[in-house]
C-alpha cells in the first residue's frame, strides 16, 4: 500500500477536524488567507484539486460522521461533509514541478517548458514538496531523516540546503511569495507509523537563500492546520485551543505562540463540535462556526486586544466561506433556509448590523460556494442527496435552481465563474426502475454546468473521479479517473464551452494533475504510480500526450 | 578485354606462366627483399595477391576488391558484355561497398587509415584521411554521412587502439583540416564518445528532422547499457564532445547487462519539433527504451538549440524481440512488440505508455508492418505479419486498424510447410521471400492473398536477388551448381538457367539489364547474362578479370 493510500484512508477515516476552508477548497473561492494550496480559483493560476475525500473527512468545512444530531438551541444540526479539494503533490513553482520520489530519496524537478528532467537528492523519504509560485524555490519533508531539503533552483544548478527538523511532522505549509514554511503535524495524514506525541510543536523554516534557518514553535494543542496572510508574513496555526498567531519576520529564535482562544468555552472539545475556522486575508479576524453555536464567533487577532464577538444567527451554520478579499462573509443556515451574509469589518464593533439575512425557501442548502466576481453563490447539500444546484444572487436574492441529475458530492467553480464542475457519487436513489436510470444512480460521474443558462452535461464514469485541474482560460478542464478494481487509468479532457468530453487511457494509475508552469506551450501534467516515476504530460488545447518514465535515468541524460 | 572461351582463357594463362618461368630477373623484381636480393618464391604466381573479393553491386556493374593488390577492378556490364577497369586505391583496401543509391563506391583501407569515395564513372577519387585503422564502415541512408568505427572482432596489427574512438565523415563535403579560428571542424570529424562501461556495438543513423526549420542530423551509437546521440553536424572544435549525449539506461549501481539490439525512428513531420522519436529495443529487458528528441535550452556553435532527449520506458511483454511502428487512423503512433516470453504482440501508445496485450497461440519472434488492400473493406490499411526464426511454421497476419479493440480476432494465421529462417519483403512490399531451414526450399508468401507457394531446390540457396521494382522475378543461386533459377513472383513459376560454372553469388544491375553471377574464383570469374532474356547461349564468362592487367602491369616496372 503507498503512502498515499494510506493517508487517503486515514483522511476518511480520523473523523472531525476543522480546516480553513477559503485557502482549501472550491467552497471558499476567492482569495481568503491562504494555506497550503493555491487559492486562485477565480484568477487563473493552478487551480488544481483533489475530490479524493468523502463523509467524514476534513474539508474546509464542516466534517461529518461524528456531531450528528448535536443541536444549538431547537434546530436539529445535521453535518454537510465538504469535500477537500487538496492541493497535492507534485507542486508547481515559477518554471518547475517538483515530484517527490520516496524510494529514490529524490525529488524530479521537471521543466515546464523542455520537460526536461533533474533528479536532486535530498534526504530520506521525501514525501512533502512545497512551492511558491512566486520563485523556484521548493521545500521537501523527509520523513526518513527528519529534515527538510530547500531546493533554490538556478539558471545553472540546483542548491539544496538541509535543515534538521523535530522528529515526527508529516506535512509542510509554504507561505505565500516563499520566505517562510512551516513543518507540522497533520493529524488527518497520521499513519500507524507515525510519532504522534509532538502535540504542539510546529517548525518555522526561513528560506530565504544564503539565511535558511530553523525555529520552534510552541502553539497551542494539537494543530489543525495551517494558513498565512495575503503577504506571506504572519502564520495561524489553527489548534483545538484557539489560534496561535506567528509574527514570522520576528522569530529569530525558538519562540512559542500563545494561542487566541475562539469560544467563550475554554473546555469545549473542538473535534466534537466540527469547529470551523475562517481566517481573513489579512490576518485580522477570524470566524469560528461550531456544530452547537446558534450564530459565529469572529475573533480579533493580532490587535492590541484580542476579543471575542459572538454574532448570533437564527441557525446553527453548516458552511461558512469568506471571500470578497476579506471583506464578507457567508454563513449557509440549512434548517433556518437562509443565508447569512456578514460584512466583516462591522462584525466586532455591530455584529447584528453587520448580518443581512437572504431566504431561500426551496432548494438544496447545505453548502456554498461562492463567485465574488458575479456576487453569485452555488448552493447544494452533499447530505441530502438532492440532485440539485440552486444559484443566488447575492445582491437581490434571486434564486435559479438547476437540475444535476443525480445528487452532489462536491462542486468547484472554474477560475473565470462562468461554468462549474459538480461531482457525484455512486450511492444514488434511481429516478425510475428503467435501466438506465439505475444504470445512472449506480454510476460515479460528474457533470458540466454552464452558469450563464443552467444547460447541464452529465458524464458517468466508472470510477470516483479524482483529481483534476482547469486551464487557465477556463476552456479545460481534465479530471483523472482511476479504481484499482477496474483497473480503470484515464484521463477525462472537457471542452468548457462544447462541453465535449475525450477520454485518454494511462499506462499506470493517475495520481495527480495540475498545470504544467510554462510560458510556450500550456500543459497539464498527470503524474502517475510507477515504480521509477512517471509522467504524461498533454496539451491542453490539442490533447496531445507526451509521457516520460524513469525519473532518475532521466536525469543522467548528459 | 576481348571475351575468350574457357579452353582460350587456359592457354593464356599456361603462357604466362611458362613466360614467368624463364624470366628470373622479372620474378625478383616481383621479389625483391629491402636489400635487393632476390627471394624467389615456390610458387610461380601467389593466388593471394590479385585474390578478389565478393562483388559489390553498383548502379552500372559490380565492383571487387583485390585487397592484396591495393585496387578495386569494376566491371562496367551492358547485358553479356563487361569492361574490367582496374581502379588503384590505398594500401590495402579492407571493405569495398557503395552509397545506398550505388552511385559511389566507397573503400575503407585499415592499413593507410582512409577512406577513398570513388565516381564509378570519372574514377575520380576523393580521400578522406581518418586516422585510425577503423575496419568498419556504417552509412547514412541517404548517403550523406558515413561513421567509420571498429568493429567488435576487429583484428589488426595496431599496438595500441582506442575502441571508442570513431570518424565522421560529410560525404557531401571535401576534406578538411580542423581551424580553430573560423571555428571549423574538420571532415572527418575525430571522436572520441565517452565510455560508460562498454564500447560502440552498433550505429544507426537517423532519418534527417527539423527542430525550428532546421535540418538535424544524428545517429545513435548503441552500447552495453547505454546508447549515445551524436550530432554530425555542427561540431565545435573549440568543445570536442559537445556534440553527444549519452542515455543511460540502467542504474549506476545495477549489475544489468542490456544490449541495444534494435532501433526504430519515426517519420518527422516538419511543422512539430517534437515528434521524433528513437525506439530502442534491448536485448536482457522487459523495456523499449523511447527516446524523444526534443530542443533543449543550450545552443550549439550554429546557433541551434541542442537536442535534449526525453527518455521513456514502455513496457509490453516479457523478452520483447522485434518491434516495428505503425500510425492508425487517428494519427497515433503505435508500436508492435513481438514478445517472446510473454507469447504474445504488444501494441503500445507511445504518447502514453498504455499497452493493449495480443496472445498468440505460439512465440514470435519478428514482426514487420506492410500496408495492404483489406479485403472486408477494400481499403488499403496497415498490417504486420508475425512470424518465428525458431521452426515455427505458423505465420501470423494481423489487422492493425482493430487489433487494440477486437484482440485476437484480429489476428488470422497460416501454416506453411516448414518454419522460417530468413524472410524479405519483395521490392514491391506485396509479398514476402521465406527461405526455409536448410535454405533447400523457399517459399512466396502473398501478403494480400495471406496465401503462399512453396518451391523446391536440389541443393542450397546461397544467394538470391530481385530483379528489381517493376519486374517480378527472383534470381536465385544454388551453392556449388552451374545453375541459376529464375522464378516469377506471379505464378512462381521457377525457370533454371545452366552456367558453365558452379556459382556462387549473385548482383543484378536493372539499369544496365544484366544479372551477374560470381563463381568464386580468386582471380575473378563471372558469367554476365542478359536480365531480358537470360540463357546460357547468349550469356558471356569473364575468368581472371583480376589479373587481365598482369602482363603489362608487369612490362612497365621491368623498363
Amino acid at each position: 500500500m503507498t503512502t498515499n493510500t494510506r493517508r487517503h484512508i486515514a483522511r476518511l477515516t480520523l473523523g472531525a477536524l476543522t480546516m480553513s476552508a477559503a485557502a482549501l477548497l472550491g467552497a471558499g473561492c476567492g482569495d481568503d488567507a491562504s494555506g497550503a494550496a493555491e487559492t486562485s480559483f477565480g484568477g487563473g493560476g493552478d487551480a488544481s484539486a483533489s475530490n479524493s475525500t468523502s463523509n467524514g473527512t476534513s474539508g474546509g468545512g464542516v466534517t461529518g460522521g461524528t456531531t450528528g444530531g448535536t443541536t444549538g438551541g431547537t434546530t436539529t444540526f445535521e453535518p454537510e461533509p465538504e469535500e477537500r479539494f487538496n492541493f497535492l503533490r507534485p507542486q508547481p513553482s515559477r518554471n518547475y514541478v517538483y515530484v517527490a520520489n520516496t524510494n529514490l530519496d529524490t525529488v524530479a524537478r521537471i521543466d515546464g517548458d523542455t520537460l526536461e528532467i533533474t533528479s536532486i537528492e535530498v534526504g530520506d523519504e521525501p514525501t512533502v514538496v512545497r512551492t511558491s509560485q512566486d520563485t523556484n524555490t521548493a521545500v521537501v519533508l523527509n520523513e526518513g531523516s527528519s529534515d527538510v531539503s530547500v531546493i533554490h533552483s538556478l539558471s545553472d544548478r540546483d542548491e539544496v540546503i538541509n535543515l534538521p527538523i523535530r522528529s515526527g511532522f508529516n506535512d509542510l505549509t509554504m507561505a505565500p511569495r516563499g520566505h517562510y514554511a512551516l513543518a507540522w503535524l497533520n493529524y488527518a495524514e497520521i499513519t500507524a507509523e507515525d510519532d504522534v506525541g509532538r502535540f504542539q510543536d510546529v517548525n518555522l523554516l526561513c528560506l530565504e537563500q544564503g539565511n535558511e534557518a530553523v525555529f520552534n514553535v510552541s502553539v497551542g494543542f494539537r494543530v489543525l492546520e495551517v494558513e498565512f496572510n495575503e503577504a506571506g508574513d504572519r502564520a495561524y496555526v489553527i489548534t483545538e485551543d484557539g489560534v496561535s498567531v506567528l509574527r514570522l519576520d520576528a522569530i529569530d529564535r525558538d519562540a512559542d505562540a500563545q494561542p487566541v482562544a475562539v469560544t467563550e468555552d475554554p473546555l469545549e472539545d473542538a473535534l466534537a463540535v466540527d469547529r470551523e475556522v475562517e481566517i481573513t486575508s489579512n490576518g485580522k479576524l477570524a470566524l469560528v462556526r461550531t456544530s452547537v453555536l446558534m450564530g459565529l464567533n469572529a475573533v480579533s487577532l493580532g490587535g492590541a486586544l484580542e476579543r471575542i464577538v459572538h454574532v448570533p444567527l437564527p441557525d446553527v451554520p453548516t458552511d461558512l466561506d469568506v471571500y470578497d478579499g476579506g471583506a464578507r462573509a457567508l454563513a449557509v443556515l440549512k434548517n433556518a433556509r437562509q443565508v447569512a451574509l456578514i460584512e466583516l469589518d462591522r462584525v466586532l464593533d455591530e455584529p447584528d448590523a453587520a448580518v443581512r439575512l437572504i431566504d431561500v425557501p426551496e432548494g438544496p442548502l447545505g453548502l456554498a460556494t461562492i463567485d465574488p466576481r458575479s456576487n453569485q453563490a452555488l448552493l447544494y447539500s452533499v447530505a441530502s442527496g438532492e440532485p440539485m444546484v440552486t444559484r443566488l444572487d447575492l445582491a437581490t436574492g434571486e434564486l435559479v435552481t438547476w437540475d444535476v441529475r443525480k445528487g452532489v458530492k462536491g462542486l468547484q467553480l472554474a477560475p473565470d465563474s462562468s461554468r462549474a464542475l459538480v461531482f457525484h457519487g455512486n450511492d444514488d436513489a434511481p429516478r425510475s426502475m428503467s435501466q438506465s436510470d439505475q444504470f445512472i444512480a449506480q454510476s460515479w460521474g460528474y457533470t458540466l454546468l454552464d452558469l450563464s443558462t443552467g444547460f447541464t452535461k452529465l458524464q458517468t464514469t466508472d470510477t470516483e473521479p479524482g483529481e483534476f485541474v482547469f486551464s487557465r482560460d477556463s476552456q479545460w478542464v481534465f479530471i483523472a479517473l482511476e479504481d484499482e478494481g477496474t483497473g480503470a487509468r484515464q484521463v477525462e479532457r472537457a471542452n468548457l464551452v462544447s462541453f465535449r468530453i475525450d477520454t485518454y487511457d494511462l499506462a499506470s494509475p493517475p495520481v495527480h494533475v495540475g498545470l504544467l508552469p510554462s510560458e510556450t506551450v500550456e500543459r497539464i501534467y498527470v503524474s502517475q504510480e510507477h515504480p521509477v516515476g512517471r509522467m504524461t504530460f498533454f496539451e491542453i488545447e490539442t490533447g496531445d500526450a507526451r509521457t516520460v518514465t524513469g525519473y532518475e535515468l532521466n536525469s543522467r541524460i548528459d | 578485354m576481348s571475351v575468350l572461351s574457357r579452353r582460350g582463357w587456359a592457354w593464356v594463362l599456361l603462357a604466362g606462366a611458362l613466360w614467368l618461368t624463364g624470366c628470373q630477373e622479372w620474378i625478383c623484381l616481383l621479389d625483391q627483399n629491402e636489400d635487393g636480393v632476390c627471394e624467389p618464391h615456390g610458387d610461380l604466381i601467389d593466388e593471394g595477391t590479385f585474390a578478389v573479393s565478393p562483388p559489390v553491386r553498383y548502379n552500372a556493374g559490380v565492383a571487387y576488391r583485390a585487397e592484396a593488390a591495393d585496387r578495386i577492378t569494376l566491371l562496367r556490364t551492358d547485358g553479356a558484355r563487361a569492361e574490367v577497369v582496374h581502379v588503384p586505391v590505398a594500401e590495402q583496401p579492407t571493405l569495398l561497398t557503395t552509397t545506398p543509391d550505388r552511385s559511389l563506391l566507397l573503400v575503407l583501407s585499415q592499413e593507410a587509415q582512409s577512406l577513398s569515395v570513388i565516381d564509378p564513372e570519372t574514377l575520380e577519387q576523393t580521400i578522406y584521411p581518418l586516422g585510425s585503422p577503423f575496419d568498419r564502415l556504417e552509412l547514412s541512408e541517404d548517403g550523406r554521412y558515413a561513421i567509420a568505427l571498429y568493429s567488435p572482432n576487429f583484428n589488426s596489427s595496431a599496438i595500441i587502439r582506442n575502441t571508442n574512438e570513431m570518424a565522421v565523415i560529410d560525404l557531401a563535403e571535401p576534406p578538411r583540416e580542423e581551424d580553430l579560428e573560423v571555428p571549423l571542424a574538420a571532415n572527418p570529424q575525430i571522436v572520441t564518445l565517452r565510455s560508460f562501461g562498454s564500447r560502440p556495438l552498433d550505429v544507426v543513423f537517423a532519418p534527417s528532422f527539423l527542430i525550428r526549420g532546421e535540418e538535424r542530423r544524428v545517429a545513435l551509437i548503441l552500447s552495453e547499457n547505454y546508447v549515445t546521440l551524436l550530432e554530425l553536424n555542427g561540431f565545435d572544435p573549440r568543445e570536442p564532445g559537445r556534440n553527444e549525449t549519452a542515455i543511460r539506461f540502467v542504474q549506476n549501481d545495477s549489475d544489468l547487462r542490456l544490449v541495444p539490439l534494435q532501433v526504430t525512428w519515426t517519420e518527422d513531420d516538419p511543422n512539430r519539433d517534437d515528434d521524433m522519436f528513437a525506439f530502442v529495443l534491448v536485448q536482457g529487458s522487459d523495456d523499449i527504451i523511447s527516446l524523444n528528441l526534443l530542443p533543449g535550452d543550450e545552443q550549439d556553435l550554429l546557433g541551434r538549440p541542442r537536442i535534449r532527449p526525453s527518455l521513456n520506458q514502455l513496457t509490453g511483454g516479457r523478452q520483447p524481440r522485434s518491434m516495428a511502428l505503425f500510425t492508425n487512423s487517428q494519427g497515433q503512433i503505435k508500436l508492435l512488440t513481438a514478445n517472446r516470453s510473454s507469447v504474445d504482440l504488444s501494441v503500445i501508445d507511445v504518447a502514453t505508455s498504455d499497452v493493449v496485450q495480443v496472445p498468440l497461440d505460439a512465440a514470435v519472434d519478428q514482426v514487420f508492418v506492410y500496408n495492404a488492400v483489406n479485403p472486408d473493406t477494400d481499403v488499403e490499411e496497415p498490417f504486420a505479419l508475425l512470424y518465428s526464426t525458431a521452426g515455427l511454421r505458423t505465420v501470423y497476419f494481423v489487422e492493425l486498424s482493430t487489433v487494440e479493440g477486437r484482440g485476437t480476432r484480429a489476428v488470422d494465421s497460416l501454416n506453411l510447410d516448414s518454419g522460417v529462417e530468413r524472410l524479405e519483403l519483395t521490392p514491391d512490399r506485396r509479398r514476402a521471400l521465406i527461405l526455409h531451414p536448410g535454405q533447400r526450399s523457399f517459399s512466396v508468401l502473398n501478403l494480400e492473398r495471406r496465401s503462399f507457394s512453396p518451391v523446391d531446390a536440389l541443393a542450397p540457396v546461397s544467394d538470391y536477388q530481385f530483379a528489381g521494382l517493376g519486374d517480378e522475378r527472383l534470381v536465385t543461386v544454388f551453392a556449388g551448381e552451374p545453375y541459376i533459377g529464375l522464378t516469377e513472383l506471379d505464378n512462381t513459376h521457377p525457370t533454371p538457367v545452366e552456367l558453365d560454372l558452379a556459382a556462387v553469388a549473385t548482383a543484378v544491375v536493372p539499369e544496365t539489364n544484366t544479372i551477374l553471377v560470381d563463381h568464386g574464383r580468386s582471380m575473378g570469374a563471372a558469367t554476365l547474362l542478359r536480365l531480358d532474356e537470360p540463357s546460357r547461349e547468349t550469356s558471356a564468362t569473364l575468368w581472371g578479370f583480376g589479373v587481365d592487367d598482369l602482363l603489362q602491369v608487369r612490362n612497365a616496372e621491368a623498363r
